[in-house]
């Protein structure tokens, strides 16, 4: 049993037979910004984040060090997400995230609505596992041949 | 119009217009810092202010004075000043601020109606140019190409048509009554504003399971005793220790209505009431009947409209309601979700807003960034409030039973086989555990065919253990 995590028709679906979806995901567009709005690091070294959470970026400017190397916005917008200072990141983890949005519009708290689709059908899934309920089973007639 | 007769009032119109266009640019960029209820309010008392002051204009007329001093200081002062509030509510409300500069030159600076209605034009212009530069800087919509398409365009075009069909109606209905009723029409949509003002949402919480605390085992008839405010509760036996605290819930199902607490009844249980509310189903036959009982909460009831009626039940009539002793009731389905993501702590925050009994383990920092959409931070912080649900970090002394369940997400800091083992529910079931916890793992790193993951649906009670690889982008 599985939960398609990927974005589409299907995200949240239980899946019980077959696979999910190869893993193909792009990031959802805001703003038409996608892929672009996030930083990966380009090595391995102790984060030191310059901004937090919420904080308004310009395009360019040094959000977070990795070792000692600066790693700058892609974009400009709000901070909608960036990797705990101190923590230690290997190359290819994600850093930071921009929102192109302004910040009263950026959306940066709360549960989002993949996660939230991924967790309805986690629920789901493990309804089917432990029903609250006793199921009744439906008579079912059999014609008698 | 000639220069002789705006040439006198220049001090006035360059004083406002330096006050305007400054508070333009200003006020587009406090609009991208302010929270969308402070601006809805703002825009609220504006839009109703705007339209009493056309209202005043329409009902009485405007006879141009001078109440400000001849010289040139106060005059540029006190234009500024109005040049200040027209900018601000010009770059709030998309408005050119003529309904306010007007008045302003008319009844302050005593320029003639037809003078003032051209030097209006000729402020509001650069104002508004200011403060859509501004706009288009901080990017707050105009970059967006649907934006454009969906609405600036149709609403730009019919506003030329409007204006345009405005201007031969001019001619036939009087100003004063045309100002009225603009008037109005602002007041209306301010009141229109009003009524989408975000209302304070209510707390996500739990469904209210009754609170009770382990009184007794009953091995003999393997059952327990619950004390549930002073009244007492039996349900199958339990594995918590006498003293501790845990809840549970009464499907409305199993449920049903007494006017006399008699006994030959298989129902073990009754508790005494008064009808809080009857609300009837759409099936038409049955209502589920709440029954509040003093101190404890409401237990409601499915019962046939036919013994709603036989039972003369009432709001606030005397009724017992009596439920058996189910270990459905138990809120005891329990799962512990591995991870700190934002799927993690979604499917826990969905969970514990469900009813069951769920607790969050990670055994190292969250490799997350949107933190602030997770549970994220506990690991560092102790405790994490997402969507309205805490998260609490506790040790292996505080997770003893009857520390649980409580309103909060507990957060184990161990990796999962060390966190199960603290979970106070953990004799309920060990069999059918995934023997590879790693297997079970979901994700990039290693994708999985679907045929290795229904060890999963084995576990019990359900571990989901959500980890996501770093190097595995997807957006939101």
């Amino acid at each position: 049993m599985a939960i398609e995590t990927q974005w589409g028709e299907r995200l949240g679906a239980v899946i019980e037979a077959r696979s999910t979806a190869a893993l193909a995901g792009e990031p959802r567009a805001i703003d038409g910004v996608g892929r672009e709005r996030i930083v990966y690091a380009p090595i391995g070294g102790v984060l030191k984040a310059l901004c937090d959470i919420g904080d308004p970026v310009g395009a360019d400017e040094t959000i977070a060090r990795v070792g000692d190397t600066a790693i700058a916005a892609p974009i400009g917008g709000t901070l909608r997400g960036i990797l705990r200072n101190g923590i230690t990141v290997e190359t290819g983890d994600k850093l930071f995230e921009v929102d192109p949005r302004a910040a009263h519009h950026a959306m940066f708290t709360d549960i989002g609505q993949r996660p939230a689709m991924i967790a309805k059908g986690v629920a789901r899934a493990i309804e089917q596992i432990h029903p609250h309920r006793a199921s009744v089973s439906p008579t079912v007639a059999v014609p008698k041949s | 119009m000639s220069w002789d007769q705006i040439a006198p009032h220049l001090p006035a119109v360059l004083g406002m217009l330096a006050g305007a266009m400054s508070a333009a640019w200003l006020g587009g960029g406090w609009l991208r810092r302010a929270s969308d209820t402070l601006l809805s309010q703002l825009i609220l008392v504006l839009l109703a202010v705007l339209g009493g002051v056309l209202i005043a204009e329409g009902l009485f007329a405007v006879e141009p004075t001078r109440l400000v001093g001849a010289g040139l200081l106060p005059t540029v002062l006190v234009a500024v000043t109005c040049g200040v509030a027209v900018g601000l509510v010009s770059s709030l409300l998309g408005v050119a601020g003529g309904e306010l500069i007007l008045p302003v030159f008319i009844l302050l600076f005593g320029v003639d109606m037809k003078v003032a209605g051209s030097m209006s034009i000729l402020m509001g212009l650069p104002t508004i140019a200011v403060g859509l530069l501004r706009h288009f800087g901080t990017g707050a919509v105009l970059r967006e190409g649907p934006v454009w398409r969906m609405t600036i365009l149709p609403l730009g075009t019919s506003s030329i048509l409007g204006a345009g069909l405005g201007a031969i109606l001019l001619g036939v209905v009087p100003g004063q009554v045309l100002k009225i009723r603009l008037g109005l029409i602002l007041i209306w949509s301010a009141w229109g504003v009003f009524r989408h003002l975000p209302q304070t949402a209510p707390a996500a919480t739990a469904p209210p399971g009754l609170h009770a605390r382990v009184v007794a085992h009953d091995p003999e008839w393997g059952l327990t005793t619950l004390n549930v405010d002073g009244r007492t509760v039996t349900v199958p036996r339990i594995d918590l220790p006498p003293g501790s605290r845990t809840s549970f819930r009464i499907d409305d199902r199993d449920v049903t209505l007494a006017l006399a607490m008699e006994s030959g009844s298989s129902a073990l249980n009754t508790l005494s009431g008064r009808v809080a509310g009857i609300d009837p189903l759409a099936d038409g036959a049955t209502a589920r009947v709440r029954v509040a009982i003093a101190d404890v909460g409401e237990i409601a009831a499915l019962v046939t409209r036919r013994s709603v009626s036989a039972l003369h039940l009432i709001q606030g009539a005397p009724v017992f309601a009596r439920f058996k002793a189910d270990s459905r009731a138990m809120t005891g389905r329990s799962a512990l979700v591995f991870g700190l993501s934002e799927a993690a702590s979604a499917t826990a925050h969905r969970l514990h807003r469900d009813g069951w009994r769920v607790a969050l383990a990670a055994d190292a920092p969250p490799k997350v960034h949107r933190r602030n959409m997770a549970f994220a931070n506990v690991w560092w912080e102790g405790s994490a409030v997402l969507a309205g649900t805490t998260c609490t970090r506790v040790t292996a002394d505080v997770m003893l039973p009857g520390a649980y369940p409580s309103a909060s997400v507990p957060f184990l800091p161990f990796a999962p086989d060390a966190a199960f083992g603290l979970l106070p529910w953990k004799s309920r079931s060990m069999h059918g555990w995934p023997s590879d916890l790693s297997r079970c793992r979901c994700g990039a790193t290693r994708p999985l065919p679907s045929a290795a993951v229904p060890a999963m649906s084995l576990a019990k009670p359900a571990i989901w253990r959500s980890k996501r690889s770093g190097a595995n982008g997807s957006g939101r």
